[in-house]
């Protein structure tokens, strides 16, 4: 399960041969600012690709972790000040909050549809309370919540030693896109260790791998975990992106629309999240300038076409050749795992499958 | 000489609303011996193997499992004593090739290049390694339940429970899967369900009728066979000659 250097490079060769081009070249086209919420949004479905689609755990809540872990940030850093400090506290309440409810659902063995419900639910009793504390009971430490008007004006990300207050946009798309690198290299890594191994496992058929001696219950909620503090820290990047957090962040849009990003790019993949984000966002962006139809209409559109032409998303339609095998539910387990399946003969199409 | 026990059951009881699907049953299963369970349909067969896995908990009874008190374990948990199962239906990792299925396994307890030899000496010795990138689900019924039995030994187990793994195989591939079972094997114990006598009459050194959820005979299995009760009950005289 550990990393030796070569396992490194191995991880790290494809996210950074796919976006250092992506990064020089994508300024010259968009606004960094635009370019760092892409980024933002990326990460956050790539948190949901790897909970789903590697893990899979239905998680319609992902959108929950993605608001708590903005408020987090901004609780933080308007109470103790240090807006890095702010951003790894908030991280790690996100991942605590995310393994409590994780524990409850996978020590209660929920699963399937039942989770998705209760995942869904708490998103919207989030939504409902944050929208209902506008009172100015609602306070913790010396940040107001604010109800339905959210918190605007608290302390930004800095450049550490600098004099600067905030980091401006060119800046701030370097730092979002250097972190949607990280995690996406992070997903890779821990695929291929033995954890991420009996992840899939578990997705496959979770009594054999209980009936191997796991608890499916523990590797489950560490899987959540690990979702819910990705998504944490795409709320922490977007909160400093947005310099507001409002109670929309937990809306059952933002949720939905994390699903739909996913299942278009490619649901068992990473890549195709991270693609789907990207072009969804960039989609909606474009269409915002436009009153005719409503967008979210388009998108439920394109969804219905995506779902009935390419099934395994963009990522399994057009990049991936072999590596979904004509099930959505197909990880790229198989294709990572080196040693395992393609230590003897490596084969072309196990090349293209590790591509993606 | 009597064998150490491996696994002891002591007044088995498990009841679905109120109604005792096994009832009472005492058992033992002992170091090295190959054991066949077998009964009629709703005999309390599969219950039993259920209660022995942790995948339902005894309404009464205890269960030891190499020396330890198993009866309210988990499934995880029970494996981790050195129990290894095959299901009835085969229970696989289906979109997984042969390999991973069986290093998973293996991994638990071994290092990775640990587990690489065992899954690769397993692959041999079952007569799977053709298939070693297949992935389970394009694979035919009797190359599963192989994939299956392979999965199940790559834990390295002290108690083997396998469920009907005769079901769906050829004539062929039963007698082949009989031989592969008595392969002297590091000590190990093997409990079987079965229906199929041909297959139990080429492995049984012990066997077990269960019967209404009670044991009806138990012993060697000439003698099972052999007791009118048991021929009464489940196997008719035709089967039996």
């Amino acid at each position: 399960m550990r990393l030796g250097r070569g396992r490194i490079s191995q991880v790290a060769a494809l996210p950074l041969l796919f976006g250092i081009p992506v990064f020089l070249i994508a300024p010259l086209m968009v606004q960094p600012y635009t370019l760092a919420q892409l980024c933002i949004f990326a990460i956050l479905a790539l948190s949901l690709g790897l909970v789903w689609g590697y893990g899979g755990i239905l998680c319609f809540g992902q959108g929950a972790f993605f608001g708590l872990g903005a408020y987090a940030y901004v609780i933080f850093v308007t109470n103790m000040g240090l807006p890095w400090g702010s951003l790894v506290f908030a991280i790690l309440f996100t991942m605590l909050i995310s393994a409590i409810l994780g524990m409850l659902m996978f020590y209660g063995r929920l699963s399937d549809v039942y989770l998705a419900v209760v995942t869904l639910v708490v998103t919207l009793i989030l939504n409902r309370f944050m929208n209902s504390t506008a009172g100015p009971e609602y306070q913790i430490g010396s940040a107001r919540l604010g109800g339905f008007n959210g918190i605007p004006g608290f302390q930004m990300l800095d450049i550490p030693w600098s004099d600067a207050s905030f980091i401006p946009d060119s800046v701030y798309y370097f730092l979002c896109f250097i972190l949607l690198l990280a995690a996406w290299i992070f997903c890779r890594w821990l695929l291929s260790s033995h954890f991420g191994r009996v992840m899939v496992a578990i997705r496959e058929n979770e009594r054999r791998v209980e009936f191997a001696g796991y608890d499916t219950r523990l590797h489950k909620t560490i899987t959540f975990t690990i979702g819910g503090g990705l998504a944490g820290l795409a709320g922490v990047l977007y909160a400093n992106w947005a310099a507001i957090v409002t109670p929309a962040l937990f809306s059952l849009t933002q949720s939905a629309e994390i699903i739909i990003w996913t299942i278009v790019g490619g649901l068992g993949t990473l890549i195709g999240p991270i693609i789907g984000a990207v072009l969804l966002v960039s989609l909606r962006l474009t269409l915002g300038y436009q009153t005719i139809i409503d967008n979210y209409f388009i998108m439920g559109i394109l969804l219905i076409l995506v779902v009935l032409w390419f099934p395994r998303g963009i990522a399994g339609g057009f990049l991936g050749t072999r590596f979904m095998q004509g099930s959505a539910r197909r990880g790229r387990w198989r294709t990572r795992s080196g040693r395992l399946s393609s230590a003897k003969q490596p084969s072309p199409e196990q090349g293209k499958q590790d591509a993606a | 000489m009597p064998r150490e026990a491996v696994m002891s059951i002591e007044g088995l009881t498990v009841r679905f609303d109120g109604v005792a699907a096994v009832d009472g049953v005492d058992f033992t299963l002992q170091r090295d011996e190959l054991h066949c369970l077998i009964g009629p349909n709703g005999a309390g067969k599969s219950t039993m193997f259920k209660a022995v896995t942790g995948v339902v908990r005894p309404s009464a009874g205890k269960i030891w499992i190499n020396g330890h008190d198993t009866t309210r374990l988990q499934p995880h948990a029970v494996a981790r004593l050195g129990v290894s199962v095959k299901t009835q239906v085969p229970s696989l990792l289906e979109g997984l090739s042969v390999r991973e299925n069986l290093w998973v396994v293996a991994r638990r307890s071994n290092s990775a290049k640990k587990a690489t030899q065992i899954v690769d000496q397993l692959m041999e010795r079952i007569g799977i390694a053709d298939d070693e990138s297949r992935v389970v689900e394009t694979m035919a019924h009797g190359r599963r339940q192989l994939v299956e039995f392979a999965t199940a030994l790559a834990a390295s187990p002290s108690i083997l429970l396998l469920d009907e793994p005769a079901a769906g195989l050829s004539e062929e591939e039963l007698v082949d899967f009989a031989s592969l079972l008595r392969q002297p094997t590091h000590s190990m114990a093997v409990l079987v369900v079965e229906h199929n006598m041909k297959f139990v009459r080429l492995i049984a050194e012990r066997l077990t009728v269960l019967h209404k959820g009670r044991i009806l005979a138990n012993g060697e299995p000439e003698q099972v066979f052999n007791d009118e009760r048991v021929q009464d009950v489940y196997l008719g005289k035709e089967a039996v000659q």
